[in-house]
């Protein structure tokens, strides 16, 4: 076995040995949370046996990387396609006020005799599709950042990740709403607000993982080799980046969907007509008692877009942890 | 021979007093599910522990030993679905039943295990004194314990923290705690001091991860403990040599069996089961005579274990009925061996020959090439000097790192004042324990790290040298396949787009990989073939220096003597120099043209490889040498105290003092050069062994 | 160690002050002409431009962050333009309501998250039920744990009462807190009257942290448990329950403490959702007033004070893990 050598106590920057999560470092946080640690896992019970074989199982993270992909494109597709195949609309009046779900219409009516059904429908795609679109801008934004960090060291660095931990270390969703109703309630603007506050996250677990992948063997061998700068960055650094955040991606479609819902029911979503589940939630408690399904009917909708969206986060972090 | 004649005496006199074994197992099977299947770890092990003696369990990596080590403390593997059956005695109580509180009691009151890795082994978050106090055991005694495993100033070690203490040191702590049993009420009468303590203690490679030197210490206080205590202690190793210095008994474990039991003396000399000969040849020795000869074939599929004798695919004496059936252990005259065809010839250690004309060479592996059969000369120091232009020269090389901060600030010397030279197509091995430096010197020698003053040249010009690391597969990126990793060096190197293919194919041939290999990522590889990618993926830039820093370390022993026998092929095939890092002196004895040992980030005797090892002059080299474990039973007697330090204030005097026998004055107030200016050459005042100039 | 905290505060003082920042510039671009909105939009323009000049909205920013920063450390958030009440003293009258609630469901995320965590980590059919439930319940939005809750405790079984903070208290002092403030008070029933509004709100602020801590406690439990001092705890005959708590449990704590800082911290900003729709009368409800009538000195003002607490929570948390690793002190 290896003796452990000088070196290991010279390396200033292998942070991610004797780091423990503090509550702006939730990258750890998160990473053990969701990703259970099974490749460690299985690496010690491998060597505690004196196995060379991987406690985890091949077979079983294909089946979640299968999972993940059928329920992620399976959601798009449907709430993507039913709406217009179905030919729903958010303010058609279909029937009168306060009918009761089965009735007429599936989910009933409500204040306005508009079909909730269909509501929640259009509801469920502007939450997947904002969601989407938020993490989209967030893995970006941060990704870039955090690789710009990763890569510069020095300085910049340290610039970039005292600003990252400065805005990690502010309530996100008080500042989107803060954000909102300054700029004025809409949904670009909330995704724009939200996007602003989701980006520190993957920023840093993408210079994390580029720094501890810096130090790693097989980039000191690919240096040695004589290979060019960006050719190691790009070609042996940054994939290995990927997985990381694609598991802190995946889990975050859920979260991201659930905040701006919270945001949307206190009215900062779209305005008025616009069907947005949160809102609709908001609206339909006036009623709680005389007429439920207004208000349950989003929140359950929400509810199971949410657990939709986790599954596959789960069945992802399963599949490309390994 | 006399330390082994006495266990040898004690090991029958304890039969023919008939005392109960401390422990004994009988006919064990364990088994468990993984996603993949069922790994048989154990298929029917009986082993008998007596009373105050040391039984090692040696076998290779998936062997089971870790496994009835565990059985035995009564800890079987936790997973979904593990079948035990048989029976695991300690003290008469079966440690593998359902009666968990009773394993308990006997784990608190009789056993003591020590693990492999004392980092991971200790809580971070608990001192030291409480979790020696954990079992029951009151101050005095855990001080006592501390004390007995050689821990100095133990009162004080009581209140710190595991991560405040060296590696060697945590070791020590490990032992003090298996030491630390719940002796209480029990103990009354004369014989109180000499019962306390545990009745056996599991060590589970207890000394893999500690330098040389620190590992012939605990060794030899095993042998201490034993005799003071008068505890059983069971040895797990996959090294014949520990096995060999302090054992009165080896078992030989392989694909979940016993192969052979018996005493040290007769084991070792005498072999009986042909892996037990397959093992003592394919070890590598200091002692340099023999040419180790690896065992053929790969090792055992415990997910599929075979109709009959797990090692007959790589048996040379294998025969029809060896594939059919398993063949049981059978005891005679205190040796047990569980073989159709024993090997009925003692092997000569120090030639690896066996006598009778019957021993074919062994079978290559698939995708593998035949072994050469006969040593290669070895281009002799005659060559070295005719040599004149170097792959590698360093001049007075210094680097220092500084570490910590504010007020903890403090500069480490890590390599000081360092100069040697690699000849063309030569073979010079650094050999050092851990905080020598060497690492640092690597880095410093390909480039990589540029040193604070003096100079590395690369006189032979051509590419520059490359690096093979210890863990070759975390050398390999994961994600790319072998090939291409291979092709995007060639490319890096210049090589035309047409030639690139068969050149990388061609170089994965030379190191004896296929096709097959070469599409695969690296963690679908064994680990012999990581290695051998990484050396191919090292030649793509066409160097001429291989720097290897610790290739066979993390590497079974058989797979080991493959990879430096296709270094040592390379070298010949095409003039490859080679630089090689290792703190194992045996792999320094069968590779190196040249020998050079580092201390503290200098350089303290360098020689061509003979005389370093017949005739060592620093005091450094002596003790290194005298710490490395043989395959001669009960040689084991160390010299060297202390654990290797870290070279942060270095004094004005010898670096070497504070472990040094032999210093004088002058050792304290100069630093001793190394001289003369060309090898041998060693630094040191005092030259304790310089033989009389006739 | 003393070191790390010294650093902990200074970074803490720093964050503080980017929130300052954001707020202000948040402030600063608010769409609405706030001397308008607060003396009508029939003011003459001169007058208005009078009112501008005489606040100083059209001085240079550092100017104005100057005098915001000046204002900020007095106390004085400004006044809302749905009351006309400073807003300082709303916030004030509101707040008591919000940390009570804010406590007993930080009790039930920590209780319940502890359960879930220890339950859940040992090896067994039961954990991977209670994963899938533990992905379920994560997913829950806490407005319809809160309408659930309702419609199924009030109005199906008449268990609990529907909203508010009592049926009988109005106003509560010396401390604000209902549930001290009966019991100093001597009166039981009050108390009782507390704790039955009190328990549905809770539970539906509590839940979603609660998951979340304990996701993270039983992952990193799971992680602790391959440890290899474990097997040295058990080798030495040391009981199973032991193992966990002394061994197990303070070594894995740590990312589960950052989880429950972070999800303390959300609590607080969940606690607007659960406020409005159990009408609970805290500063959620009042920020969620001020955004539906554009009172941004309110809104402004609520977002500031719950930042500060968030920060806050989360430093104590930081100090807490130093003091339960010896690993990070040196």
């Amino acid at each position: 076995m290896n003796p452990p050598d000088m070196q290991v106590a010279v390396e200033p920057e292998a942070g991610l040995g004797g780091e423990l999560p503090t509550a702006g470092s939730l990258q750890a946080a998160r990473h053990v949370a969701d990703g259970e640690g099974m490749a460690e896992d299985a690496a010690r019970r491998r060597r505690r046996f004196g196995l060379g074989r991987r406690a985890g199982g091949r077979r079983r993270s294909g089946r979640s990387g299968r999972v993940a992909v059928w329920l992620l494109v399976g959601i798009t597709l449907v709430l993507l396609l039913l709406p217009a195949v179905l030919q729903l609309s958010e303010s058609d009046i279909a029937s009168t006020p306060f009918e009761e779900p089965l009735s007429e219409q599936l989910l009933g009516t409500d204040s306005q005799g508009r079909d909730v059904a269909a509501r929640m429908l259009i509801g469920m795609r502007t939450s997947w599709f904002a969601a989407l679109g938020v993490i989209s801008v967030g893995v970006a934004v941060g990704g870039a950042i955090g690789l710009v960090a990763g890569f510069s060291g020095g300085i910049v660095d340290t610039l970039l990740m005292r600003l990252t931990d400065a805005a990690l270390a502010l309530p996100g969703p008080l500042v989107a709403l803060a954000v909102v109703a300054a700029l004025g309630p809409s949904l670009r603007n909330t995704l724009i607000a939200v996007a602003l506050t989701w980006w520190p996250w993957y920023a840093r677990i993408v210079r994390s993982q580029v720094r501890s992948l810096m130090h790693r063997p097989h980039v000191e061998a690919a240096r040695v080799g004589g290979l060019s700068r960006p050719r190691i960055a790009f070609v042996h650094v940054v994939p290995g980046t990927l997985s990381a955040v694609l598991v802190a991606a995946s889990l975050d479609v859920g979260s991201v969907i659930l905040v701006l819902a919270g945001l949307s029911f206190l009215g900062l979503g779209s305005p008025a007509p616009a069907a947005e589940l949160g809102a609709m939630t908001a609206q339909g408690l006036t009623y709680l008692f005389n007429a439920p399904w207004v208000a349950v009917a989003p929140a359950a909708g929400l509810f199971v877009l949410a657990v939709l969206a986790n599954i596959a986060g789960d069945a992802a972090t399963d599949a490309l942890e390994r | 021979m006399s330390a082994t004649s006495s266990s040898d005496a004690r090991a029958s006199t304890r039969a023919a007093t008939d005392m109960p074994p401390v422990a004994s197992v009988e006919d064990l099977h364990v088994s468990f599910r993984v996603d993949d299947g069922t790994v048989h770890a154990l298929r029917g092990v009986d082993l008998q522990i007596a009373q105050g003696e040391i039984v090692a369990l040696v076998g290779e990596s998936g062997s089971g030993k870790s496994v009835l080590g565990s059985c035995l403390l009564g800890m079987p593997p936790r997973s979904s679905e593990t079948t035990v059956s048989g029976r695991v005695e300690v003290a008469g109580v079966d440690m593998v039943d359902d009666d968990d509180r009773a394993h308990r009691r006997v784990r608190q009151e009789l056993l003591g295990a020590v693990f492999q890795d004392p980092l991971s082994s200790l809580n971070p978050t608990m001192r030291i004194g409480r979790q020696l106090t954990e079992r029951g055991a009151d101050i005095e005694r855990a001080t006592t314990a501390l004390r007995d495993a050689g821990v100095p100033e133990p009162e004080r070690r009581m209140k710190q923290w595991p991560h405040e203490l060296s590696g060697g040191l945590r070791q020590r702590v490990m032992i003090a705690m298996a030491l630390a049993t719940d002796g209480g009420a029990e103990a009354a009468g004369p014989d109180a001091e000499k019962n306390d303590g545990p009745l056996l203690i599991v060590a589970d490679e207890p000394t893999t991860a500690l330098d040389v030197s620190v590992q012939a210490q605990i060794v030899a206080m095993f042998d201490r403990l034993r005799r003071e205590h008068d505890c059983s202690i069971l040895l797990v190793t996959h090294d014949l040599g520990v096995a060999a210095a302090v054992a009165d008994r080896i078992a030989v474990l392989y694909a979940g069996r016993i192969c052979e039991i018996g005493p040290t003396s007769a084991v070792l000399s005498n072999p009986l089961h042909p892996y037990t000969v397959g093992l003592l040849r394919s070890r590598l020795s200091i002692d340099g005579s023999a040419r180790p000869v690896p065992i053929g074939g790969s090792p055992p599929d415990p997910l599929h274990p075979l109709r009959g004798c797990g090692f007959a695919p790589r048996c040379a004496s294998a025969e029809a009925d060896c594939v059919e059936v398993l063949p049981d252990p059978m005891t005679e005259q205190g040796r047990t061996i569980a073989c159709f065809h024993p090997s009925t010839v003692p092997v000569d250690l120090r030639t690896n020959a066996v006598a009778s004309t019957g021993m074919p060479t062994p079978l290559p592996k698939d995708g593998e090439r035949t072994p050469r059969s006969d040593p290669p000369g070895r281009p002799g120091q005659i060559g070295h000097l005719a040599r004149p232009v170097s792959a590698l020269r360093l001049e007075a090389v210094s680097k220092g790192f500084d570490v910590g901060r504010g007020s903890g600030r403090n500069r480490l010397h890590a390599v000081s004042d360092v100069t040697f030279d690699v000849p063309a197509g030569g073979a010079t091995v650094l050999v050092g324990e851990s905080g020598c430096g060497k690492t640092t010197l690597l880095r410093m020698a390909t480039g990589i790290l540029t040193p604070d003053s003096g100079s590395v040249h690369w006189p032979s010009g051509g590419h520059p040298p490359q690096l093979v690391f210890q863990d070759a597969g975390a050398s390999l990126t994961p994600w790319l396949t072998v090939r291409r990793q291979v092709v995007e060096r060639l490319t890096a190197s210049g090589v035309p787009r047409a030639e690139r293919n068969d050149r990388a194919m061609d170089l994965l041939t030379k190191v004896g990989l296929d096709l097959r290999a070469a599409r695969c990522r690296p963690k679908e590889l064994s680990g012999g073939q990581r290695q051998r990618a990484a050396i191919a993926r090292a030649l793509a830039n066409d160097p001429t220096l291989l720097i290897c820093d610790e290739p066979v370390s993390a590497l079974d022993a058989s797979l080991a003597v493959r990879v430096l026998d296709l270094l040592e092929e390379l070298r010949e095939t095409l003039g490859l120099a080679i630089l090689l890092v290792t703190h194992d002196l045996a792999v320094a004895r069968r590779i190196g043209d040249e020998v050079a040992v580092m201390y503290l980030g200098r350089i303290v005797e360098r020689a061509p490889t003979d005389e370093v090892f017949d005739n060592p002059q620093h005091p450094y080299t002596r003790g290194l040498l005298d710490a490395s474990p043989t395959a001669e039973p009960g040689r084991l007697a160390p010299t060297l105290i202390g654990e290797p330090p870290t070279p942060f204030d270095i004094g004005r005097g010898c670096s070497f003092l504070s472990r040094c026998s032999f210093s004088t004055e002058q050792c304290e107030t100069e630093r001793p050069e190394l001289i003369p200016v060309t090898a041998p050459q060693v630094a040191c005042h005092v030259r304790p062994f310089a033989a009389v100039e006739v | 160690m003393l070191r790390r905290i010294a650093v902990r505060l200074a970074s803490l003082v720093g964050v503080l002050l980017l929130l300052t920042v954001i707020v202000f510039l948040i402030q600063q671009t608010l769409p609405s002409d706030p001397v308008k909105s607060f003396y009508g939009r029939n003011t003459s323009p001169e007058v208005l431009a009078e009112k501008r000049e005489e606040i100083g909205l059209d001085d240079p920013i550092v100017e104005q962050y100057t005098r915001f920063m000046e204002r900020l450390v007095q106390g004085d958030l400004g006044t809302s333009l749905r009351t006309r009440q400073p807003v300082r003293s709303d916030i004030g009258s509101f707040l008591p309501a919000t940390i009570e609630l804010a406590a007993a469901a930080a009790v039930v995320a920590v209780v319940f998250g502890g359960l879930i965590g220890i339950l859940g980590s040992r090896p067994g059919r039961g954990s991977s039920a209670m994963r899938s439930s533990s992905i379920a319940l994560a997913a829950v939005p806490t407005f319809l744990a809160g309408i659930l809750g309702i419609l199924v405790f009030y109005r199906w079984l008449g268990w609990l009462p529907a909203g508010q903070r009592s049926s009988e208290v109005s106003a509560s002092a010396p401390t604000g807190f209902l549930m001290i403030d009966t019991i100093l008070g001597g009166d039981p029933r009050g108390l009782g009257d507390a704790a039955l509004h009190l328990i549905m709100p809770a539970i539906a602020l509590g839940i979603g942290p609660a998951v979340a801590i304990g996701r993270t406690l039983r992952a990193s439990l799971r992680e602790t448990y391959s440890e290899e001092y474990i097997r040295t705890a058990r080798a030495k005959g040391v009981a199973e329950s032991t193992v966990i708590r002394r061994h197990a449990l303070r070594n894995a704590v740590n990312p589960a403490l950052a989880m429950a800082g972070l999800q303390l911290g959300l609590v607080l900003a969940g606690a607007v959702v659960v406020e409005v729709v159990f009408s609970w009368p805290g500063i959620g409800l009042y920020l969620s007033q001020g955004i539906a009538s554009s009172d941004f000195p309110a809104v402004i003002g609520v977002v500031f004070v719950l930042g500060i607490m968030y920060v806050l929570v989360n430093a104590a948390v930081d100090t807490v893990q130093l003091l339960i690793d010896p690993r990070l002190r040196t």
